[in-house]
């Protein structure tokens, strides 16, 4: 940890930083807590660990609504995290020279929901790890895990931990975790029959409170009004009409499609643990199968849904 | 007048609820795909008394996320006031049944009663559950509450082991159970047994930190940059509003095609930016700054003001769903810290 706190400070001082986006200590026991730092003074308090779950290139975004104030900014990126700043620099949304990219070797991050379910309504005030697995203490019980079973979903599949484009990378690289296919639970869900997917969906978002953390931790939903929050028009409802509900997330995902780097962070967010990634996850096979295109790998290819090329499949065109 | 405390055997509870949903609907906490919510009760089905905290706060069953007011077609509106029967709420926890005492002042003004609320709440029945196992993230006793507090409660319902112990806390809670013939008188021993569950509830919340001056010293910051610190990570959702039992701020929208139409009330959020955007554009609260500083003034300052009170009953949902950590007790905390350091400028 005081590597990277040395790197960091270094780094600031070198690049002319004027914030550093990182993750430090949060409050609760597994959980990191995203800090935006203006000092190099202040590196002491950044960690970098498996806790460290939120997608921070989604403060890129907040820094670009300042203007003509934007900073010069560093961020601390795990593999998803640059693949997201990548993708944002593609968009137009930041420019690459203002942006640091720092990576650090990402061995899988803890999901709160998956945590939460866990411990079914209980709650821990320490951990310890050993080796895969990990210990959660509580008041009056011990739970015993493998490492794995608290892990997001997209780490699990995960193909790129390391940031791929970067300008300084802190650590030894880490291996993919491999615990799953990349699409493996994508295509088990489809051999199941529409009704049955049907259901799955309709079970999941029926969950649905539209408290849009889901959106809002995303690093790709940055649209300045987001078509939800429109009233003029008003394109859908706002109550937990299934119907609504489900329109926000089907719009999302297309939204998201060929953007999309499944950090997880909107499973992560979600309250309520909606498998919110299944139908982001098909589309991006969709993408990947149809156009070979993999979001946030290099900042020359352009994007699936940006680019035109005349060798695309176009059997579904009649 | 002092009133009885009764005792009902645990394996006893199904029959007992039976008999309450005869004059009541009966809305308990449930389990549904692991997530538990207070819903009614079904005969038969089993509800989870035993999670500490659910999910979703009670506050939709007395004041729905989505709610009909009326229908209409053309000129003519139908009434959609609720209509059914007493509803009796189960199991809610203390925290939660204080906050039906906080949303009431609200709802049921000196001048303006709500009747959707007051369709719901009159005559309601609020059995709580006194909590044994306070979470780390639970802090009811930093605002005058406490594991085993019953305020907003009809009876105090105590898990001591075998057993649970009814207290009548109201007049209406006391009628209620006089009138039920499988509860028995509770016993010295029972009664101790609780009073342990909690005298060892409490200690294990530790001491709380005084928070007399907490809206002087934020009606001091207002201006402060700590404002910008505690907002800059904040993602702007409403994982703490609607997670939040206190939280009470509504949108009317119209539902309508053809002539026909609802018009329905829905929970909002401050956080979101549409929550005061105005017909011309023009936002009072244009960025994630000044809507946090609007919830938590609200929670910690103005609802003082106008209520008395703090605004807020430290059930611990929004530290544990915000998605980046904003935990509201650190904020309060800082609070202190920040208009202590400023001390010497004032």
């Amino acid at each position: 940890m005081d590597k990277l706190v040395e790197k960091i400070k270094d780094i600031f001082a070198d690049e002319k930083l004027e914030l550093l986006i990182g993750y430090t200590k949060g409050t609760l026991p597994l959980r990191a807590t995203p800090i935006l730092i203006e000092s190099a003074d202040d590196a002491g308090k950044l960690i970098f660990d498996f806790t460290c779950q939120n997608n921070l290139a989604r403060y890129l975004v907040d820094e670009k609504k300042r203007g003509g104030d934007r900073r010069r900014v560093g961020i601390i990126a795990k593999g998803c995290d640059a693949r997201a700043v990548v993708q944002l620099v593609l968009e137009g949304q930041f420019e690459r020279e203002n942006v640091v990219i720092i990576g650090v070797p990402c061995r899988g991050v803890v999901d709160p929901g998956k945590l939460r379910k866990k411990l079914a309504g209980r709650e821990i005030v320490n951990f310890q790890v050993n080796g895969e697995k990990i210990t959660l203490f509580g008041n009056g019980f011990e739970l015993e895990l493998k490492r794995s079973e608290l892990l997001s979903d997209s780490c699990l599949a995960c193909r790129y931990p390391n940031a791929v484009q970067y300008n300084y990378f802190i650590g030894e690289p880490a291996e993919p975790l491999g615990v799953r296919d990349g699409y493996a639970s994508v295509d088990e869900f489809e051999q199941k029959s529409p009704d049955e997917r049907w259901a799955y969906f309709e079970k999941e978002y029926s969950k649905c409170i539209r408290c849009y953390a889901c959106r809002n931790a995303c690093p790709m939903c940055y649209c300045e009004e987001c078509f939800v929050d429109c009233s003029t028009p008003q394109w859908i409802g706002k109550g937990n009409d299934l119907s609504d509900t489900i329109i926000f997330h089907i719009v999302r995902v297309l939204h998201t499609a060929g953007r999309c780097v499944d950090c997880g962070a909107c499973a992560a967010a979600c309250p309520l643990n909606i498998d919110i990634r299944m139908l982001g996850k098909r589309v991006e096979k969709e993408v990947t199968e149809r156009f070979g295109f993999t979001a946030g790998l290099d900042f020359e290819t352009q994007p699936a849904m940006a680019a035109f090329n005349e060798n695309d499949k176009e059997e579904f065109i009649m | 007048m002092e009133m009885d405390t009764y005792k009902l055997q645990k394996g006893n509870l199904e029959r007992f609820l039976q008999k309450l949903g005869e004059k009541f609907v009966v809305h308990a906490p449930v389990e549904s795909d692991g997530v538990v919510a207070f819903s009614e009760l079904m005969p038969g089905q089993e509800s989870a008394l035993y999670f500490p905290r659910t999910h979703k706060p009670p506050k939709d069953v007395f004041y729905p996320q989505t709610e009909v007011m009326f229908h209409y077609e053309k000129d003519i509106t139908h009434s959609a006031e609720y209509k059914g029967k007493p509803i009796a709420l189960f199991g809610a926890r203390p925290c939660d049944a204080k906050s039906f005492v906080l949303l009431e002042r609200v709802f049921i003004d000196p001048k303006y009663e709500d009747p959707y609320w007051a369709a719901r709440r009159n005559n309601a029945l609020v059995f709580s559950l006194a909590c044994n196992d306070p979470l780390p993230s639970c802090f009811c006793n930093w605002l005058d509450g406490g594991p085993f507090s019953n305020t907003g409660s009809d009876v105090l319902v105590t898990d001591i082991g075998d057993a649970y112990l009814f207290e009548p806390i109201s007049e209406n809670g006391e009628s209620f159970l006089s009138s039920v013939d499988m509860l028995k008188k509770a016993t010295k021993k029972d009664i101790e047994k609780a009073q342990n569950a909690k005298e060892r509830a409490e200690l294990s919340m530790g001491e709380p930190p005084k928070l007399d001056s907490l809206k002087v010293s934020l009606d001091a910051l207002w201006d402060d940059p700590l404002w910008d610190k505690v907002s800059s990570k904040c993602l702007g959702c409403a994982a703490c509003t609607y997670s939040c039992p206190t939280c009470y701020c509504f949108d009317i929208q119209d539902e309508s095609r053809r002539g026909k139409g609802v018009r329905i009330r829905l929970w909002d959020s401050c956080m979101f930016p549409l929550f005061t955007k105005e017909g011309s554009g023009h936002n009072p609260r244009p960025t994630r700054k000044y809507r946090l500083r609007q919830r938590f003034m609200h929670k910690f300052s103005y609802f003082v003001e106008k209520q008395g009170e703090f605004g807020c009953v430290g059930c611990g949902r929004c530290v544990s769903f915000c998605p980046v950590n904003i935990d509201i007790r650190n904020f309060i905390i800082g609070v202190f810290q920040t208009a202590q350091g400023k001390g010497g400028e004032q």
